[in-house]
C-alpha cells in the first residue's frame, strides 16, 4: 500500500503539491506567528523582570514645598502599611517587598536612596551583587553603594556617606546593573533605616503622614495566572493615583501591534489552518472524484471499502507529514533568520535614579527591549496534530459521501 | 450460421465440463428506476467451463455479470458463488470472496494509471499474508511473461497499447488463481486482430490454470469458442444451457 501511495502521490503531483503546500503554510503560520507572539510577550516581561518583580506598585504624589534634603520623587507617594497588608492578602500574591525610594537633594550633590526589605529582590539581591565589602542585614545601620556612584564620588568601603542629615558607614559596593532584578539607586540601606529617615524628613512630612512602617514602593511577586486580577485589585485598592506597572501595562502601551497578542497569533494561525483544511478537502474531493473508477476497479479485484479508505488515508497522511515537515523546516529557517524581536517602549513606571529637574540629567524612559525567537515545541506538537487532523478529516469527510456503485462505473453496456 | 444454431453448438473449450457448480443464479431480478433489467434469471456455471452470455445492448447481460461479481445487488433472487450466498455478506467478506475466487476483466481499460504493469498485476495480492512479497512478485512476473509482456514489467499503462493493457488486466485477473474469471466484453475496445489474440490468451490461460470463464460478449465468433452459450433477451435467458 505504501508503494501504491508513493506512486499515486507522484502521479498526481499537482494535487500532492497543493495539499502539501497548504499544510506547510498552515504549519509555517502557526509556528512563526506563535513564536513571534511568545517572543514579544517575553520581551515585554524583560523590563519588569529587571526590577525583580511581576508588579511594581507606586502612587502619584505632590511636589514638596521645597526641593531640599530627603524628598519622595513625584511618583512615589506614601503607601500606608495598611494598604500594603491588604495587597499581601490578595489571592495570587506570592510575595511582597516593601521599599522606600527617596532623592537626597543637597546644594552640592544629589543621590537616590533605596531602603528595601530583606527579600529575594531586596537586601538578598544586593548581597549577590556585592563586589567589595560585606552585605548588610535588616537591622544594620550601614549602607551599600552602587559601583558607578561610588566611583564618581570616590567613596570606598569603610568610609562614610551622608544621607540627609545623617552619616552612615559604607559596608560594601554593589554592581547593581549586573543581571538586573533590582531597583537601581545610588545608595542602598535596610528598610527600617530608610523608614526612619523618611518619617523624620521635613519635605516628606510636609506632604505625607509617613509612619515608621509605611513605604512608597512595593514590589509584588504574583502567580502569573492571576496577574490581571491582582493588578486590577491593587489599582482599585490604591485608587486613581495608583501607578501599577506590570507586563500588562507594556501590552496596553503597544496594543496596536497585533503580534503582541499570543491569542491573536493563534487565531490568525487557526484561520490560515481553516483555509488549508478547505484546500486539502477540495484537493482530496477532486482526487477522489477523479479516482471513482479506480476505486471501483479496486473493489472489483478484491479490495474492501476499508482497504480503499486506508489507502486514501495513507496518501493524505503522507502529504500531511511532508507538508508538516516542510512547514517546520521553513519556520525554523525564518526563526533563525529573524533571530530576535525588538520592541521600543516607554516604561510605564518611574524609578529614575536621577531627578528629572536636575539640569544635567539625561533621563530616557524609552527602552529598546529584545527577546530571542524560538520555536515552541508545544506549538509544534499542536501544529503536527492539526495538520494530521486536516488530512484525516478531509479523507473521512470525502469518503463519508455516498459510495459509488462500482458496477455502474465498470460495466460495458 | 444462425444464432440458434450457434447457441446449439456446445463444444467445451476448456475440456470436459466439471460437474462441480461454482456459480448459481436463481430468480434474480433487477430494476433501474422504472425499467426492469432482469426479470427472473436462473443460471448455473460449472467449474472450468467457458460460458458466454450473449444478447443485445440493454438485455441485462452486463448487469447479471455485475450481480454475480457482487458489485451490484439484485432486487430479488439469490446468487451463490463458490458455495457462498452473496445476499447478506459483509463488504469485507464479499471483498475476500472476490479476491480469492473471482478474477475480473472489463471492456474499458481498467489498470491503475499510477502503477506499473507489474504493480497492477500484484494489486489483488496487496493484502495477502500466506505468500511472501518475493513470491507474489515472482508470480506477477511469471504471469506477465505468460501474457507476453516480460519486457513491459515496469511500464505504466499510458505507455502500453490497448491490447497490452488488456493482457495486463488478464494477468491481474489470474494473479490469485481464481476459480472463475468474469469478463465483460473484454475485446470490445480492441481491433479485431488484437481482440482475437487477447481472447485466445484468455482461453489458453483459463485452460492452463483450470479457471472457469463467464464472458459477456456481442461477438458470435467469440461465443463460438464457448462450451456453453446463453442468450439474454428482455431481462430473461431465452436460449442456451443454463
Amino acid at each position: 500500500m505504501l508503494r501504491y501511495a508513493a506512486s499515486e502521490l507522484v502521479f498526481r503531483s499537482g494535487r500532492s503539491l497543493v495539499t502539501a503546500v497548504s499544510i506547510a503554510l498552515a504549519v509555517l503560520a502557526a509556528m512563526v506567528l506563535t513564536s513571534l507572539a511568545s517572543s514579544y510577550a517575553r520581551a515585554l516581561r524583560v523590563p519588569i523582570e529587571t526590577v525583580g518583580a511581576d508588579v511594581i506598585v507606586q502612587q502619584q504624589g505632590d511636589i514638596p514645598p521645597k526641593l531640599e534634603g530627603l524628598v519622595f520623587p513625584h511618583p512615589n507617594a506614601l503607601i500606608p502599611a495598611g494598604i500594603v497588608a491588604q495587597i499581601k492578602a490578595i489571592p495570587g500574591v506570592i510575595a511582597l517587598t516593601r521599599a522606600v525610594y527617596m532623592w537626597d537633594l543637597e546644594p552640592d550633590r544629589y543621590e537616590s536612596v533605596l531602603g528595601i526589605a530583606d527579600s529575594e529582590v531586596g537586601l538578598g539581591a544586593l548581597g549577590r551583587r556585592l563586589i567589595d565589602g560585606k552585605p548588610i542585614a535588616a537591622g544594620d545601620r550601614a549602607v551599600l553603594l552602587d559601583s558607578d556612584f561610588a566611583g564618581k564620588n570616590k567613596a570606598k568601603v569603610g568610609g562614610r556617606i551622608k544621607v540627609g542629615v545623617d552619616e552612615f558607614p559604607v559596608a560594601g559596593i554593589v554592581d547593581a546593573a549586573r543581571s538586573g532584578k533590582l531597583v537601581r539607586a545610588d545608595v542602598y540601606m535596610p528598610l527600617k533605616l530608610a523608614q526612619g529617615l523618611a518619617s523624620a524628613a521635613p519635605q516628606v512630612r510636609a506632604l505625607y503622614p509617613f509612619g515608621a512602617d509605611d513605604a512608597n514602593l512595593v514590589l509584588v511577586k504574583v502567580n502569573r495566572e492571576h496577574l490581571q486580577g491582582v493588578v486590577e485589585k491593587i489599582t482599585a485598592l490604591i485608587g486613581k493615583k495608583s501607578v501599577v506597572s506590570s507586563e500588562l501595562s507594556m501590552r496596553d502601551a503597544l496594543s496596536g501591534v497585533l503580534f503582541l497578542s499570543q491569542s491573536m497569533g493563534l487565531i490568525i494561525a487557526a484561520v490560515i489552518g481553516l483555509f488549508a483544511a478547505a484546500f486539502v478537502w477540495r484537493a482530496t474531493a477532486t482526487s477522489v472524484a477523479e479516482r471513482r473508477r479506480e476505486m471501483a476497479i479496486l473493489q472489483a479485484i478484491g479490495w474492501s471499502w476499508r482497504h480503499i479508505r486506508a489507502q486514501v488515508l495513507i496518501e493524505n497522511l503522507a502529504l500531511a507529514v511532508i507538508g508538516t515537515a516542510a512547514g517546520f523546516a521553513l519556520a525554523l529557517v525564518i526563526v533563525l533568520a529573524l533571530g530576535q524581536v525588538s520592541v521600543t517602549v516607554d516604561l510605564p513606571w518611574d524609578l529614575s535614579a536621577t531627578p528629572h529637574f536636575i539640569p544635567t540629567a539625561a533621563i530616557n524612559r524609552t527602552q529598546i527591549i529584545t527577546a530571542p525567537l524560538s520555536i515552541s515545541w508545544l506549538t509544534a506538537g499542536i501544529a503536527t496534530a492539526g495538520s494530521l487532523a486536516i488530512g484525516l478529516l478531509a479523507v473521512l469527510a470525502v469518503l463519508a459521501l455516498p459510495r459509488p456503485q462500482p458496477w455502474s462505473l465498470l460495466r460495458a453496456e | 450460421m444462425s444464432d440458434t444454431a450457434m447457441l446449439a453448438k456446445s463444444a467445451p473449450a476448456s475440456g470436459a465440463a466439471s460437474a462441480q457448480e461454482i456459480i448459481r443464479v436463481e430468480r434474480v431480478k433487477k430494476r433501474y428506476g422504472d425499467v426492469e433489467i432482469l426479470k427472473g434469471v436462473d443460471l448455473a456455471v460449472g467449474a472450468g467451463q467457458f460460458t458466454a452470455i450473449m444478447g443485445k445492448s440493454g438485455s441485462g447481460k452486463s448487469t447479471l455479470l455485475g450481480i454475480i461479481a457482487g458489485l451490484e445487488k439484485p432486487d430479488e433472487g439469490d446468487v451463490v458463488v463458490m458455495g457462498q450466498k452473496l445476499a447478506g455478506m459483509s463488504d469485507n467478506d464479499m471483498a475476500t470472496l472476490r479476491r480469492r475466487s473471482i478474477g475480473v476483466v472489463f471492456q474499458g481499460f481498467s489498470l491503475i494509471p499510477s502503477l506499473t504493469a507489474l504493480d497492477n498485476v500484484m494489486l489483488p495480492t496487496f493484502f495477502a499474508t500466506e505468500t511472501s512479497a518475493a513470491e507474489r512478485r515472482q508470480r506477477g512476473v511469471d504471469l506477465l511473461h505468460q501474457v507476453g509482456l516480460s519486457e513491459r514489467l515496469h511500464y505504466h499503462p499510458a505507455t502500453l497499447s490497448g491490447g497490452e493493457q488488456q493482457r495486463v488486466a488478464i494477468a491481474r485477473a489470474l494473479m490469485n488463481s481464481p476459480s472463475v474469471i468474469l469478463a465483460d466484453e473484454p475485446t470490445g475496445n480492441l481491433d479485431q486482430e488484437t481482440g482475437a489474440s487477447v481472447l485466445e490468451l484468455l482461453l489458453d490461460l483459463g485452460r492452463t490454470h483450470g479457471t472457469g470463464l463467464l464472458m459477456v460478449t456481442h461477438d458470435p465468433d467469440v461465443a463460438a469458442k464457448a462450451g456453453n452459450v446463453v442468450e439474454m433477451k428482455d431481462g430473461r435467458i431465452s436460449h442456451g444451457h443454463a
